[in-house]
């Protein structure tokens, strides 16, 4: 039987376009299914209201990797890629207080001696810590995990090789870091800092996203491995990058097809040779790459009855319940932050009630009980030029957590939770409110429909200990299947959701190999 | 002939210590330490035990609060004693009765309740009320737990496996460790994992539906720690319900008769029938060093007593930073024990009742009340309860664990009067305006533990005689429990195996030569289990006395 392609990827997000883009630069026939009408998926840049544009659900791509910028010379597609993670405005609730973390060290200790001379101290030693155990959570982040239940040869030299690096960090960091993974990042922080605002500012990233709050054990590995993945960030954000990913593919000779839903896997046994989509056409080919959630592939692209078991029962139990809400503000003017006037803020984090680590745990707690926080954390991107808004407009991204799934699905709690998100911005941007000409808002069930993201959580899956470990089934955990010919890659499998791009890199090896 | 507990104490001598030198001085009359004492006792060593209070067992101790009624006062029922202790030291002999605790009784608020029996098919028809699905699930937990707990129960029974150690030795454990794992089925190592990161109510969300049953099996792993049922970390715990049934040598919970003293009393008989010496009322100031080594302790009026050995079964902190002082050790360990966690997080309720208790939802003194009561009625309230504690309150609804030792055994209480027992969680050490204000808040925590009994209980309050509340700050002030925590230190992942207590001194010796650790702040932690002052005994053999 013939083939129209040698690989198929399902989902334009940026791990699929990685993938696609890899594959066809290996010279691969490569076909990319997005069902949405552009690329990016949680990385498109859209026009939420009239003559305003965001950049991106997620915000953050400080964690896109130097080596796979190179790699797809992603440079020579109009990428601007930055060494080190933007600037970030912290700014304290009660309007006076703030700090800017910088990429330099030294920069950002200078912010901190302004509120701590022992915590401006501790900072780059602190830096210099997690820097320690860099290269090793780099070695396990950007290689594909070794198969731990039935070892071969080469896993067995990927696994002892890890027990080296582990032994060279020497027998005091070794078990420090034994120690201090599955720790709370709240505990952690606690061991460096005395200052409430600073600890809150540095846990966020180590919990947004997850149903965790910074008291939560095993918070402290998701800051480690945060803290390892970063390498620079895009300039322009997540859209800039979709462009760019995009822009590569096309000239790999990636057929990119939009507004193309998948229906379903053509399966005869154990071997996956192509998909229908959902018009009844049918693509054959050598290989299948999902990009998308696992549960949408398991058993979402199988026919109804085709046994998944026990990778269904497996998939069903991968907890990606969301707990972020997303809303897109147009303003009428540039907001000016009370903290810091005058001061140019394209990224800013807040603490919650109180700045301190306790305030980020009491916007957590609601979503244990499917509400949502009343003084939430928010992630905000604020942009200006480029065609984001009218000039001297501004165009607001704002990551609300915590929300529950199952929080402000209606009417009257959608209203309330958007209530809630401008009064919590109030506080932070006085006047802000007066500036808002529209807005849009996205719960995780609008993003579960938006963006097909069972769950609606903007990492395709929690990211705790034990599904960082193995994520998010041991059948799955090296992008392969049991299903020949269907391979897996994206956030819900290593190394977890954001925009890295490593998944669908590491898979497209994968595939190649396969082929 | 079991010796009289009369005995056991009439023998003890009060006089100030001789001049003589003893093989091994151990500070704390706990069950560990006991146990430790009778070990070293019974290959030949001449030990001394020394007890800062009037009574033995530190925490696993039994006392006569209110004339008549005996309360096990701490720890309340015995879930993980070693077998082969009970084995080696003879402790049947020495008086030491194991009651099985056959039933878990759950009343709800809604009238209904949930009985689980130590009989599986009584218990099936009890949960197929709320669900048949995890009717049908609940023995296929029972034997995937088992066969859990076979695959982790080497760890409690030996040091705790060294991964930064490059000793032939240390690695071959590892090597071994890794080797036994390796045999066993992917699919149980795949759970394994599983149930060593994640929490206890997400873990059981994967088998269960019913939330009546999650609940009361959830609260295993937060028991004694400062965690909550959604808590990572926290499912780990629920082996420890499956451990005891594969010892084969008791069911995995039960009460001693007499009470939880008894165990420790029996160790105690052990010890002296071996030779060994108890004195109580024997608090230490000091422990003497020379030149980075231990030679013998100070006692509170002053007196010296040398020994070759100086064994803790106090908790870490209180050990280095208390008893030593911190001017001993280099800044990492000094560090180390300051981070060395405690923050207790649970309170005692003890209560001296008229009548048994009688529960609305399930009316009459049937055998249902013979076990273990939970007050856990579902993981909404329990995570609750650990909300507010968080932020430095007591839960206004409490978990309630509590027994009623007297039906089982009349010996704890007058005729036709009886005890109730009751750990309450959560009650956090640092509350809200500094530990040391929980005497202000003492009778109201008791106020609100007893209200939510009788929440269930409506003729509770009626048949109240005389009731005792233990506070995190009592325990601490009353049997110097740091900061009143119940396992001398949280059993977070982060303190356990190799590093309780601290990095590179899990294995019973310490930076000061012959001073060790034998209590609960070491591998493999807490609970009336004996396997530190056991581990530790062995450990100070092999290094030479």
């Amino acid at each position: 039987m013939g083939t129209d392609s040698d690989v198929l990827v399902i989902g334009g997000g940026h791990n699929g376009l990685v993938a696609a883009t890899r594959l066809g630069q290996a010279g691969k026939k490569v076909v990319l299914l997005e069902k949405r009408p552009g690329t990016g998926g949680l990385c498109q840049g859209e026009e939420f209201h009239p003559g305003y544009h965001h950049s991106g659900i997620l915000q953050d791509t400080s964690r896109f990797r130097r080596w796979l910028v190179d790699d797809l010379g992603l440079t020579r597609y109009g990428l601007n890629y930055v060494d080190g993670p933007p600037t970030i405005l912290i700014p304290a609730a009660d309007g006076h207080r703030s700090l800017l973390l910088h990429a330099s060290p030294a920069d950002t200790a200078g912010e901190i001696a302004a509120l701590s001379p022992r915590d401006a101290a501790q900072y780059p030693e602190y830096l210099l810590t997690l820097q320690r155990y860099r290269a090793l959570l780099r070695g396990l982040l950007d290689k594909v995990p070794p198969d731990i239940g039935d070892p071969g040869p080469a896993d067995m030299g990927n696994l002892i090789g890890k027990g080296l690096t582990l032994r060279l960090l020497g027998r005091r960091h070794m078990t420090e870091l034994l120690r201090i993974a599955p720790m709370c990042c709240a505990d952690y922080l606690n061991e460096w800092f005395e200052t409430d605002l600073l600890k809150a500012a540095l846990a966020g990233p180590a919990v947004f996203g997850n149903a965790a709050g910074p008291w939560s054990p095993g918070t402290n590995a998701n800051l480690l491995i945060r803290q390892a993945g970063v390498d620079g960030h895009v300039v322009g954000g997540p859209a800039a990058l979709t462009r760019a990913l995009e822009a590569a593919a096309r000239a790999a000779g990636v057929d990119i097809r939009t507004g193309c839903r998948v229906n379903q896997l053509i399966i005869d046994g154990d071997q996956v040779s192509g998909l229908v989509l959902d018009d009844g056409t049918e693509l054959r080919s050598q290989a299948v790459l999902s990009a998308l959630h696992p549960a949408s592939t398991f058993p979402g692209l199988f026919p109804p009855g085709q046994p998944g078991f026990p990778l269904e029962h497996r998939i069903g139990n991968f907890r990606s319940r969301g707990t972020t809400a997303v809303m897109h503000l147009a303003l009428t003017s540039v907001p000016t932050w009370a903290a810091r006037q005058g001061a140019e803020v394209v990224f800013a984090r807040t603490c919650g009630q109180g700045d301190e680590l306790d305030g980020l745990e009491r916007a957590f707690d609601p979503v244990k009980y499917e509400a949502f926080a009343e003084f939430p954390a928010l992630e905000i991107c604020c942009r200006t030029g480029d065609g984001a808004a009218p000039a001297g407009h501004a165009s607001m991204s704002v990551l609300c957590h915590y929300t529950a799934t199952n929080a402000a699905t209606e009417g009257k709690d959608r209203a309330r939770l958007a209530d809630v998100i401008l009064r919590t911005l109030e506080v932070y941007l006085p006047g802000i409110g007066r500036t808002v000409t529209g807005t849009s808002l996205l719960t995780p069930s609008d993003l579960e429909k938006a963006y097909g993201l069972p769950g609606g959580h903007i990492h395709h899956g929690e990211e705790a200990l034990d599904q960082i470990l193995i994520r998010p089934a041991p059948e799955v955990v090296r992008y392969t299947t049991p299903f020949r010919g269907l391979f897996v890659c994206g956030g819900g499998y290593h190394p977890g959701g954001g925009v890295q791009g490593v998944s669908g890199a590491l898979a497209a090896g994968v595939v190649l190999q396969g082929l | 002939m079991i010796m009289p507990d009369a005995e056991v104490y009439s023998s003890i001598k009060k006089d100030p210590a001789g001049s003589e030198t003893w093989d091994a001085v151990i500070i704390g009359g706990g069950h560990n330490g006991l146990v430790c004492a009778a070990y070293l006792a019974k290959v030949g060593r001449r030990v001394l035990v020394l007890e800062r209070r009037p009574v033995l067992g530190g925490a696993a101790v039994t006392e006569e609060v209110f004339p008549g009624f005996h309360f096990s006062v701490c720890s309340y029922v015995v879930s993980l004693f070693r077998p082969q202790i009970i084995r080696d030291l003879e402790l049947a002999r020495h008086g030491l009765e194991i009651i099985p605790l056959d039933c878990s009784f759950l009343p709800l608020p809604d009238g209904r309740s949930l009985a689980r029996w130590g009989d599986g098919h009584r218990t099936r028809r009890e949960i197929a009320r709320f669900s048949a699905r995890d009717a049908e699930v609940y023995p296929e937990f029972g034997m995937a737990m088992t066969r859990l707990s076979r695959m982790v129960k080497a760890i409690i029974d030996q040091p705790a496996p060294e991964p930064a150690s490059v000793r032939p030795k240390d690695m071959l454990q590892l090597l071994r460790l890794g080797n036994n794992l390796r045999q066993n089925d992917p699919d149980d190592l795949y759970l394994l994992s599983k149930l060593l990161t994640m929490s206890a109510a997400d873990f059981l969300d994967e088998w269960f539906e019913s939330d009546v049953l999650k609940g009361p099996m959830s609260v295993s792993g937060i028991i004694g720690t400062f965690l909550g049922v959604r808590s990572p970390g926290t499912a780990y715990v629920l082996l420890h319900h499956y451990m005891g049934e594969i010892d084969g040598a008791f069911r995995s919970w039960g009460f001693a008769r007499g009470g939880t003293g008894q165990i420790s009393l029996a160790c105690a008989r052990a010890a002296k029938s071996f030779g060994a010496e108890i004195r109580t009322e024997a608090g230490i100031q000091k422990i003497l060093t020379k030149n980075g080594r231990a030679t013998g302790i100070v006692l509170d009026n002053g007196d010296e007593i040398h020994a070759k050995n100086v064994i803790s079964n106090i908790d870490p902190r209180a050990t280095f930073l208390g008893l030593v002082g911190r001017d001993q050790f280099d800044d990492e360990f000094v560090t180390a024990m300051e981070r060395y966690k405690y923050r207790g997080s649970s309170g005692k309720v003890n209560l001296a009742v008229d009548r048994i208790p009688e529960f609305s939802c399930r009316p009459g003194a049937g055998p249902h009340l013979q076990g273990d009561i939970a007050i856990a009625p579902g993981i909404q309230y329990l995570e609750k309860a650990y909300d507010e504690a968080k932020y430095g309150s007591f839960s206004k609804r409490p978990y309630i664990n509590m027994v009623i030792p007297s039906m089982s055994d009349q010996s704890v209480a007058p005729p036709g009067k009886h005890i109730i027992s009751m750990f309450v969680q959560y009650a956090p050490y640092h509350i809200k305006g500094g530990a040391h204000t929980w005497p202000e808040h003492r009778e109201a925590f008791g106020d609100t533990v007893v209200d939510t009994l009788a929440e269930y209980c409506p003729g509770l309050r009626d048949s109240i005689l005389h009731r005792q509340v233990l506070t995190p700050w009592d325990l601490e002030q009353d049997f110097g429990l740091t900061e009143g925590n119940i396992f001398h230190g949280e059993l977070s992942m982060e303190q356990m195996l190799f590093l309780r207590p601290a990095s590179g001194w899990a294995r019973y010796s310490t930076p000061i030569r012959k001073l060790w650790l034998c209590g609960s702040g070491t591998h493999p932690g807490g609970g009336v289990m004996g396997a530190p002052g056991q581990l530790a005994a062995e450990a100070v053999l092999k290094g030479g006395i």
